[in-house]
């Protein structure tokens, strides 16, 4: 078919009845890039798929795959006809079919017998399975046969649809790098769709965040983790410690003292500053001029913990996280000294900033 | 349509439903036109049917119909198939779990031991009987001979999805803290839902158009009394009348199944790799069980088929008996069977693809339709064909092709029901993955789900030719001058009640249709095998 394209999306829209789902969605995936399309459960990602893929027929807006339209207001291409590789969630392989045949399904009979199959087959490090019926191979097996059938013709892009969610997570870690690496290989733009938040950052080129129906972030991972469009999405893409400061001169003044700050705000006085808490140390011994807090709470992760603790603020206490190292864990009820690392990034003040002490998942729904 | 696709492509659905739900698009016009051409011709008796009730107008119909005799056939009828239903449906049931989901001893014998009752046509297990004793002609003996022939019809659709059923499901309820007894009626016997409404529909709908065994044991039916009117007293008019109350009794069902079955659908999302179920200890009760599967196969089976062979062997060194006739009539019951088979199971397809596939309105109407002339008795069919084919194409008329059209008509709902259930079980997502490496979609339907339902297919097939070789009323009309089956044979022969000669012709056709009920079981039985087993 076809060598690696870039992926270009422009104003897609689709309701199902009156419900809109995706409302004018932009998104581009370079060629040969793995673009992770980020968004929390029900926010449109899985129609996404299926209008690339063309399984349904968009309201309005246009795909295109390098030159070719794959879909606009006139057009409307069978999923046949666009060269989009397509891996389901839990592979979907055919359960009549072994491994090898799986793989060679959507090859020609020449191309079958060329060593097409061999090849993809070596490529996930599954060579001696090809004799294999489906239910005989483990998850993750499934999963890197199912990618082989959609490399296997070449596709100029590959859909992954949480392609890890139904692995367990030992394994996840694992079937990921495969995954990334034979990718990688086979030079293929791919477009993966995860809720996971890590899976998106570690594994790929660019990330897309999406919410509400449309793209509202895209870049590289790094980028998106350090400026984030949103506090929402700061939120949603880690955690952040989200702190009520007032501008001036390019520093915050915050509960944790004169903080440098970025972001395009300079006229405006009143902000919310975001920071990383890995940007945020304690320290047992008090330091002089720096501020101080008590630990409330404290989680061992092992290779790193983090510590919660109250601040006083002129507003009343408030509940920061930091990042220390598993071995410098502080106790409950510890005094500490903060030492803030870096600048924090400013947004507008809308409101009330969201608490940085709501669990993880409370603090995901907030930009669902 | 369009609220109902919005609501399940809600944001609430967790990822995997949801590709599942969403809609799968308006069928294809060809799969329309076809399937809709498909439910004409089933149909086509009924408007026969309905044309000529109408014709001989309301003060006929007012005589024919309100009377006292009308009136009895009614109780007789309904009742019978009541109770019948009701006596397939516990047995069925309770069988199918046994065999499927305790540690029964000898369960894998028992599976296919208790499937086989079907491949005994009512009408001879009815004959075994009353050779033997006078005292089943009646009501209950009715009611009980109908339930060993027809249990089979629910056993063996609710053992299947048992079998297949993820036991994750029950072990949920367990966990959630469920008993055994509220886990099967609240989990287990739900999943089986869409089989168990099938089967008890099949049950009930067999049971309205059954002939034989009715004639055989006495019982005045509205097929029974059908057969009088259009055979004894050659009475078209009486005759249709008894039958559109047939039809009637028939669409209530259809509309009551419908209703019951309700909205749900059963692609499986994930890889299939499920383990097998999980079985219940029965303890001390496994011998109990054991002995009421032992009258179960001697009563539905085993008596049946001794008292048979009795009648074979005394029938055989009878000096009427005529090897050559017997031959005969087998193969041309061979060759009917197998191209009522293929035809039905080739017009039974698109039916179920566009009801599974397709879901609408319009589509469950098409799929209903070609359940109704399965109510309808044989002869009416067979009569309704004779006069289209005189009207519209006399050239059909007495030939083998109207013949197995008949048999098409008849048994389509068999074929409609089986191909349908291995359709729900092949999810929709294998055919997009297909699509997305580049297959047109008819390719996709053969490349991947074909394979898929081809086991599917073939029991539909299958339960077809069962049909057919045990088929008697419309053989008898329709079959061309020359043409005698094992069924018409046996009739003749037994209806003058010499047992002795009809027993060969019994014993055929039962032998016959065995080999289908073997590999339906063997299918039902199957998983998927181990490449290194191939």
């Amino acid at each position: 078919m076809s060598g690696a394209a870039s992926l270009s999306v422009a104003g897609l829209s689709k309701s199902f009845g009156d419900s809109s789902v995706l409302t004018g969605l932009d998104l581009e995936v370079p060629a040969g890039s793995l673009t992770a399309v980020l968004g929390p459960s029900g926010c449109g990602k899985t129609t996404l798929l299926r209008l690339l893929g063309g399984f349904e027929h968009a309201d309005a807006g246009s795909i295109r795959l390098g030159e070719r339209v794959l879909c606009d207001e006139r057009t409307h291409l069978a999923p046949e006809r666009r060269a989009i590789g397509f891996v389901p969630q839990e592979g979907a392989l055919f359960p009549h079919l072994d491994v090898a045949a799986n793989v060679g399904f959507g090859l020609s009979r020449a191309q079958r017998r060329g060593g097409r199959v061999d090849e993809l087959l070596e490529l996930v490090g599954l060579g001696a399975m090809a004799k294999r019926l489906p239910h005989q191979l483990s998850g993750g097996q499934q999963q890197r046969v199912a990618l082989a059938r959609a490399l296997a013709p070449s596709p100029a892009v590959v859909l992954l649809d949480e392609p890890f969610d139904a692995l367990d997570a030992g394994l996840r870690a694992q079937v990921r790098g495969e995954v990334r690496s034979v990718l990688r290989e086979a030079g293929a733009t791919a477009l993966l769709v995860t809720h996971d938040q890590e899976e998106a950052l570690s594994l790929a080129d660019r990330v897309a965040v999406m919410r509400d129906g449309r793209i509202i972030q895209s870049a590289e991972p790094q980028a998106v983790y350090r400026d984030p469009v949103d506090a929402a999405v700061a939120l949603f893409v880690g955690e952040a410690v989200l702190l009520d400061a007032e501008l001036a001169d390019g520093n915050a003044d915050t509960a944790l003292g004169q903080i440098p700050v970025r972001g395009a705000l300079a006229d405006q006085r009143q902000a919310v500053v975001m920071l990383r808490p890995e940007q945020i140390s304690c320290h047992e011994r008090l330091l002089d001029g720096s501020p101080r807090g008590r630990v409330t709470a404290a989680e061992f992760f092992g290779h790193d913990a983090s510590a919660r603790i109250a601040v006083g603020d002129r507003g009343g206490p408030i509940t920061i996280t930091a990042r220390c190292a598993g071995h410098r864990l502080p106790e409950v009820g510890d005094q500490v000294s903060i030492v803030v690392e870096g600048s924090a990034l400013a947004f507008a003040a809308t409101g009330a900033p969201a608490p940085a002490g709501l669990p993880r998942t409370a603090r995901a729904a907030l930009v669902g | 349509m369009e609220a109902a696709s919005a609501q399940r492509s809600g944001a609430a659905w967790p990822a995997p439903l949801r590709w599942a739900r969403q809609g799968r698009g308006r069928a294809p016009a060809a799969l329309l036109v076809v399937s809709t051409v498909v439910a004409l011709l089933a149909l086509a008796p009924v408007g026969f049917l309905f044309d000529q009730t109408l014709s001989i107008g309301w003060d006929e119909v007012q005589r024919l119909l309100f009377r006292s005799y009308v009136g009895d056939l009614l109780v007789n009828t309904t009742t019978l198939v009541a109770v019948g239903t009701l006596a397939c449906t516990i047995l069925g049931v309770a069988v199918a779990w046994f065999v499927e989901r305790t540690d029964l001893p000898g369960r894998r014998v028992w599976a296919v031991l208790a499937a086989l009752p079907i491949t005994v046509p009512a009408f001879v297990t009815s004959y075994s009987w009353v050779s033997i004793t006078p005292a089943v002609q009646g009501f209950w003996g009715a009611a009980g001979i109908i339930t060993l022939a027809y249990y089979p019809l629910v056993y063996l659709p609710v053992a299947a999805v048992l079998r297949g059923t993820d036991p994750a499901l029950e072990e949920s309820a367990r966990s959630l803290g469920m008993g055994p007894w509220r886990t099967f009626f609240r989990v287990t016997l739900p999943q089986t839902r869409v089989a168990l409404l099938g089967g008890m529909l099949l049950v009930s709908v067999h049971m309205l158009a059954e002939f034989g065994a009715f004639a055989m044991l006495r019982f005045q039916t509205f097929t029974t009394a059908i057969y009088d009117q259009y055979k004894l007293s050659f009475d078209g008019a009486a005759a249709s009348m008894l039958a559109s109350v047939l039809v009637l009794l028939c669409l209530v069902l259809l509309v009551a199944e419908l209703g019951a079955r309700g909205r749900g659908r059963y692609a499986r999302v994930d890889s299939g790799s499920a383990r097998p179920p999980t079985t219940a200890r029965l303890g001390r009760a496994r011998w109990a069980v054991g002995g009421g599967f032992l009258a179960l196969i001697g009563l539905a089976l085993g008596l049946p088929l001794v008292t048979l062979v009795y009648w074979v062997a005394t029938g055989s060194s009878a000096a009427e008996f005529d090897l050559g006739a017997v031959l005969a009539a087998t193969g041309t019951s061979l060759k009917l069977g197998l191209g009522a088979a293929a035809l039905t199971t080739l017009l039974a397809l698109p039916i179920s693809v566009l009801s599974v596939r397709h879901p609408s309105r319009a589509a469950t109407l098409i799929e209903r339709a070609t359940y109704i002339p399965f109510a309808l008795p044989g002869i009416v069919i067979a009569l309704s064909l004779i006069v289209l084919s005189l009207h519209y194409l006399p050239a059909l008329y007495g030939t083998t092709p109207l013949l197995i059209l008949a048999y098409s008509i008849l048994s389509l709902p068999l074929a409609v029901v089986a191909t349908r259930a291995a359709l729900a079980q092949a999810p929709p997502l294998h055919e997009e993955v297909a699509r997305s490496l580049g297959c047109r979609p008819i390719q996709a339907m053969f490349r991947v789900t074909l394979p898929r339902i081809l086991p599917g297919l073939g029991a539909a097939a299958a339960l077809v030719f069962l049909a057919t070789v045990t088929e008697l009323t419309a053989t008898l009309l329709l079959a061309p001058i020359g043409t005698e089956t094992l069924a018409t044979e046996f009739w003749a022969k037994a209806s003058s009640l010499s047992y002795g000669a009809a027993a060969p012709y019994a014993a055929l056709m039962v032998a016959i249709s065995a080999l289908p009920t073997y590999l339906l079981t063997r299918r039902l039985g199957g998983v998927v095998r181990p490449a290194g087993e191939r």
